[in-house]
C-alpha cells in the first residue's frame, strides 16, 4: 500500500450522524488506471462512502487525498474536487427537464470557459461513444434504463474527470444492458480511467474488477486482488458473501482467472 | 355578500379610530373638499352615460362655492364610506347617508333633508300588502342593508309579532338597486324605499312599481357625514347650507331632482310591463362593451391582475427561499407570521385595511397603489406556499447529480431546481392568475374603477342589470379564455411530455380537469 502510486488514498475517514456511526477508519488506496470493486450487505456504507469522495458529504475526520492533494482541507473548492471526481447515480438522476444533448452540456456550459471550449464535439463524441448518437434530441423519459444509464455516463465524462465512482449501475439492468455495460467499460472512453464501484452483482465484479474491497458495518473489513478475492483462499467473511450472494458461488470458487 | 365581510370589521377599525386622532387635512390647505359617494342611489347619487350626477352631487357642487373650494369626488362601495372617513382618504361622506344611533357614534353628521319611506310592490298582479300596516305580516320585504328602511323593517316585524300575527321576513341587499330588482324579480313581496327612490324607480320602470300607502317615518333624516369633533368643518358646511336655503339654490335643486317636500309617486299599476326586446338587449351589451367606461374598467382589471401577480410572485418567491438555508432560521419566524396573517384573513379586509388603516398609522398611499399592495401581499402568502411546494417537488437527486458534475450551487438553482420547480407549479399557478382576475373586482370597496364597479354603475343609471353585467362577464371571460390559453402554451413549452401530444390537448385544457396535472 504504498502512497506514491496512488491517485487517492482515504486516511482514516469517520462518520458519525447523529449516534449512528456510518463509516469508521475507512483506508484505502488507489493506484492510478485500477478499477476497485466494492462489495458489501446492504446499509454498509458503500453509498455513503462514495458521497464522501466527491464531497457530497463530509465525513468527521480522516484525509482523502487525491493526487497527495487533501481534499477535506478548508480552503479546497468543493465544486472544483467534483469536476475532478465524476459519479454515476444508482438511478442516474438525468435532469428531466432537458434532452440528452442538454443534459451532457448543461454542466460545461455553466462551469466557464475552460470546460465550454470543444463542448458540443466532446459531447457529440461521447454520445457516439456510448453508443447513443442519435438519441441527442430524446428526453430522459423517452429512453431505457439502459440508454439512460449510457447517457448519464456519457455527462460525467464531458467534464473530463479523473476518476469515476459508479453506484450499483447494474442493480436496475437487465443481462442484455449488463453486458452493453461490460463493453462500454473495456472500451476506449473508460478503459483507462481509474473507478470505484459499488455493486452486488459478483458476476459483474469479477468481470471489470482489479481488486476487491468488502465493508460491513461501515468499516472495509477484507480488500483484495479480484483473481484471490474469488479464490478458496480468500478472506472468510468475504467467502461466505459471496457464497451467499451467489448461490453458485461453486462454480466461481474453482475459476481462479477471470 | 362585501358588506357582511365588511361589517365585521368595522367595528373595531371604528374603535381603532377612536383610539388614534384622526387627520383632518385638505379642505384648507389644498382648498379641496374630498367627499366620498356611493352612486348606486338615484335620484342623489347615481352614473349616468359614464358620469356621477343626482342631487348630491349637485349640492356639493353648491357648498363648495360657497366655501370657495373645490368639490372633488371619490365614487365607492357603500360599505367603504365610513372606513374611508376615518382613514382620513375623504373629507366627508355625502350619499344621502341616514342619522342612525349607530352611525353617530362613528360619525358626525350635518343634515340637511328629512326623507320618508313608502311601501313598494310590483305592479304586475295583485298584492295583499296595503302599507306601511299589518298587511305586511308573513311577507318577504326587501330591504337597503344599514338603510334606514332596514331598522323600520324590523320596527314593523316587532308590530307583527306582537299582534300574534306571523313575523315578516327581512331580506337586506347591499344596494338600492338589489333592493328593487329583488322585488321585480319576485324574490321579496315588497320593498322598503326612499318616496324618491320610489319616484325614480316607476320612472326607470315603467309598469314594474307601485306604491301601496301612504309614506312613513318622516322624521329620518340624511345629512353629511364627517369625522367626529371636525367643529370647524362642520360649522363652515352649515354656514354653506344655510346660505344656499338663503340664496333659493336649496330649492332650485330640489324642483331640478324632482324632491319637493309634497311630490308623491303617482303609481298607477295600469300600464303594461315593459319587456325589453332581446335584439335590444343585445344591443346594449355591445354598446356597454366598446364605451370608454369599461375600456378603461376592463383595462383596469387587468391592471390590477398582471401587477398583483408580478409582485405577488417575487413576494412569494423571497418567502419560499427565505425559510431555507442558514438565514431562514431568522426568518422562518417573521415569514410565518406573515403567511398566517394574510391566509388567515379575508382579502376584504386587507384591502380596506391598507387603504383606510395605515393612514392612521402614517403611510398614505393612492387607491390604486393600495389595491396593488394588497392583493400583492395577499397573493405573495399563497405563492409561497405553491413556490414551496413547487420545491419539494423537484427530486432531491436532480440536485445531487448537478452538485456531482461541479455545477456551483447557484447554477444548480438557477438551471436544474427552477426550471423543474416551475413545471410543477404551472397550472397552480394559472389558478391563480384566473383567481385573481375575479379577486380584483373586491378593490371596488376603495373605490378603484374596475371592471365590476363600472358595470354595477352603468346599470344603476338605466336598470340595465342584465347587460352591464353581461358585458362585464364577457370581458372576464375573455381575460380568462387569454390567460388559459397563455397557460396552455406555457405548459408545452416547458414540458417535454406535452410538448410530444401535438396540439389536441387545447380545447381539453380549457375545459375545468381535475387529474390533469403533472
Ligand atoms: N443521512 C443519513 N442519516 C442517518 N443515517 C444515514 C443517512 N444516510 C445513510 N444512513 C445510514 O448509513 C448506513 C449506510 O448507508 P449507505 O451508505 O446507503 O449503505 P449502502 O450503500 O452500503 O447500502 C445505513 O445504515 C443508513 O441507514
Ligand atoms: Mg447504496
Amino acid at each position: 500500500m504504498s502512497g506514491s502510486a496512488s491517485v487517492l488514498s482515504l486516511r482514516s475517514l469517520c462518520l458519525t450522524i447523529g449516534t449512528h456511526r456510518i463509516l469508521h477508519d475507512c483506508t484505502l488506496d488507489l493506484a492510478e488506471g485500477q478499477t476497485v470493486v466494492i462489495l458489501g450487505p446492504s446499509g454498509s456504507g458503500k453509498s455513503t462512502l462514495m458521497r464522501c469522495l466527491n464531497l457530497l458529504l463530509r465525513a468527521d475526520s480522516g484525509q482523502i487525498l487525491f493526487r497527495g492533494r487533501d481534499l477535506m482541507a478548508r480552503h479546497v473548492s468543493a465544486t472544483e474536487v467534483r469536476r475532478m471526481i465524476g459519479m454515476v447515480f444508482q438511478d442516474y438522476c438525468l435532469f428531466e427537464h432537458l434532452d440528452v444533448r442538454a443534459n451532457l452540456l448543461l454542466a460545461p456550459r455553466t462551469a466557464g470557459a475552460g470546460f465550454l471550449a470543444d463542448a458540443d464535439a466532446r459531447a457529440m463524441n461521447l454520445l457516439a461513444a456510448v453508443g447513443l448518437a442519435d438519441k441527442a434530441d430524446r428526453y430522459p423519459h423517452e429512453l431505457s434504463g439502459g440508454q439512460q444509464q449510457r447517457v448519464a455516463i456519457a455527462r460525467a465524462l464531458v467534464m473530463r474527470p479523473e476518476l469515476m465512482l459508479f453506484d450499483e449501475p447494474t442493480s436496475a439492468l437487465d443481462p442484455e444492458s449488463i453486458e452493453a455495460l461490460q463493453a462500454l467499460f473495456r472500451s476506449d472512453a473508460l478503459a483507462g480511467m481509474t473507478k470505484i464501484i459499488v455493486t452486488h452483482d459478483i458476476a459483474f465484479a469479477s468481470k471489470v474488477a482489479d481488486r476487491i474491497v468488502f465493508m460491513e458495518g461501515g468499516e472495509i473489513v477484507a480488500e483484495a486482488a479480484a483473481g484471490q478475492a474469488f479464490s478458496a483462499d480468500a478472506n472468510p467473511r468475504l467467502r461466505r458473501f459471496l457464497t451467499h450472494a451467489m448461490p453458485h458461488a461453486g462454480a466461481f470458487s474453482s475459476s481462479t482467472d477471470l | 355578500m362585501s358588506l357582511r365581510d365588511l361589517r365585521s370589521f368595522v367595528l373595531p377599525l371604528l374603535l381603532f379610530g377612536a383610539v388614534l386622532p384622526a387627520r383632518a387635512e385638505g379642505l384648507a390647505v389644498a382648498g379641496k373638499l374630498t367627499y366620498g359617494t356611493a352612486a348606486t342611489f338615484a335620484p342623489f347619487e347615481f352614473v349616468q352615460n359614464g358620469t356621477l350626477t343626482g342631487f348630491d352631487i349637485d349640492l356639493a357642487q353648491a357648498v363648495a362655492g360657497k366655501m370657495g373650494v373645490q368639490a372633488d369626488a371619490v365614487n365607492m362601495e357603500f360599505g367603504g364610506l365610513i372606513p374611508a372617513l376615518q382613514g382620513g382618504r375623504i373629507d366627508l361622506i355625502n350619499s344621502a347617508m341616514y342619522l342612525s344611533p349607530e352611525r353617530e357614534q362613528a360619525v358626525e353628521f350635518v343634515p340637511y333633508m328629512t326623507i320618508d319611506n313608502m311601501v313598494l310592490v310590483r305592479a304586475e298582479g295583485a298584492s295583499a300588502i296595503t302599507g306601511y300596516d299589518l298587511s305586511l305580516c308573513g311577507k318577504r320585504i326587501a330591504v337597503t342593508l344599514g338603510g334606514i328602511e332596514e331598522r323600520d323593517a324590523h320596527v314593523a316585524d316587532r308590530t307583527c309579532r306582537d299582534a300574534g300575527r306571523p313575523p315578516l321576513t327581512v331580506l337586506a341587499y347591499p344596494t338600492a338597486q338589489d333592493t328593487a330588482l329583488n322585488l321585480l324579480q319576485g324574490r321579496a313581496d315588497g320593498a322598503f324605499t326612499s318616496r324618491f327612490g320610489a319616484a325614480v324607480l316607476e320612472a326607470q320602470v315603467p309598469g314594474g312599481y307601485r306604491v301601496v300607502g301612504t309614506p312613513f317615518g318622516e322624521n329620518a333624516r340624511i345629512g353629511f357625514a364627517i369625522r367626529k369633533g371636525d367643529g370647524e368643518l362642520h360649522a363652515r358646511l352649515q354656514q354653506a347650507l344655510d346660505r344656499l336655503h338663503g340664496d333659493g339654490t336649496f330649492d332650485r335643486l330640489l324642483r331640478k331632482w324632482h324632491l319637493e317636500a309634497d311630490r308623491l309617486p303617482g303609481g298607477t299599476g295600469e300600464a303594461a310591463r315593459v319587456v325589453h326586446p332581446v335584439w335590444d338587449g343585445l344591443a346594449y351589451i355591445g354598446d356597454f362593451v366598446v364605451s370608454a367606461p369599461f375600456l378603461r374598467g376592463a383595462g383596469m382589471t387587468m391592471l390590477l391582475t398582471v401587477a398583483s401577480l408580478v409582485l405577488g410572485s417575487f413576494v412569494g418567491v423571497l418567502a419560499a427561499l427565505g425559510q431555507l438555508g442558514r438565514a431562514g432560521r431568522f426568518l422562518r419566524g417573521p415569514i410565518f407570521l406573515y403567511l398566517w396573517l394574510f391566509r388567515g384573513t379575508p382579502v376584504l379586509l386587507q384591502i380596506v385595511f391598507v387603504y383606510n388603516v395605515l393612514p392612521l398609522l402614517g403611510v398614505r398611499l393612492p387607491a390604486l397603489t393600495s389595491a396593488i399592495v394588497a392583493l400583492s401581499l395577499n397573493e405573495g402568502a399563497y405563492m409561497a406556499e405553491i413556490v414551496r411546494s413547487g420545491l419539494d417537488a423537484v427530486r432531491p437527486g436532480q440536485r445531487q447529480a448537478a452538485l456531482a458534475l461541479g455545477m456551483s450551487p447557484v447554477s444548480v438553482f438557477r438551471h436544474v431546481v427552477a426550471p423543474q420547480a416551475f413545471r410543477v407549479v404551472l397550472p397552480m399557478l394559472g389558478n391563480q392568475v384566473i383567481g385573481m382576475l375575479k379577486t380584483s373586482s373586491l378593490v371596488s370597496v376603495i373605490a378603484v374603477q374596475e371592471l365590476l364597479l363600472v358595470a354595477d354603475q352603468a346599470a344603476s343609471a338605466n336598470f340595465r342589470y342584465l347587460e352591464a353585467l353581461s358585458a362585464a362577464a364577457l370581458y372576464y371571460l375573455a381575460f380568462t379564455t387569454l390567460f388559459m390559453l397563455l397557460q396552455y402554451r406555457l405548459e408545452r413549452y416547458v414540458s417535454p411530455r406535452r410538448r410530444s401530444d401535438n396540439g389536441r390537448g387545447w380545447l381539453r385544457h380549457l375545459l375545468p380537469a381535475g387529474g390533469d396535472v403533472r
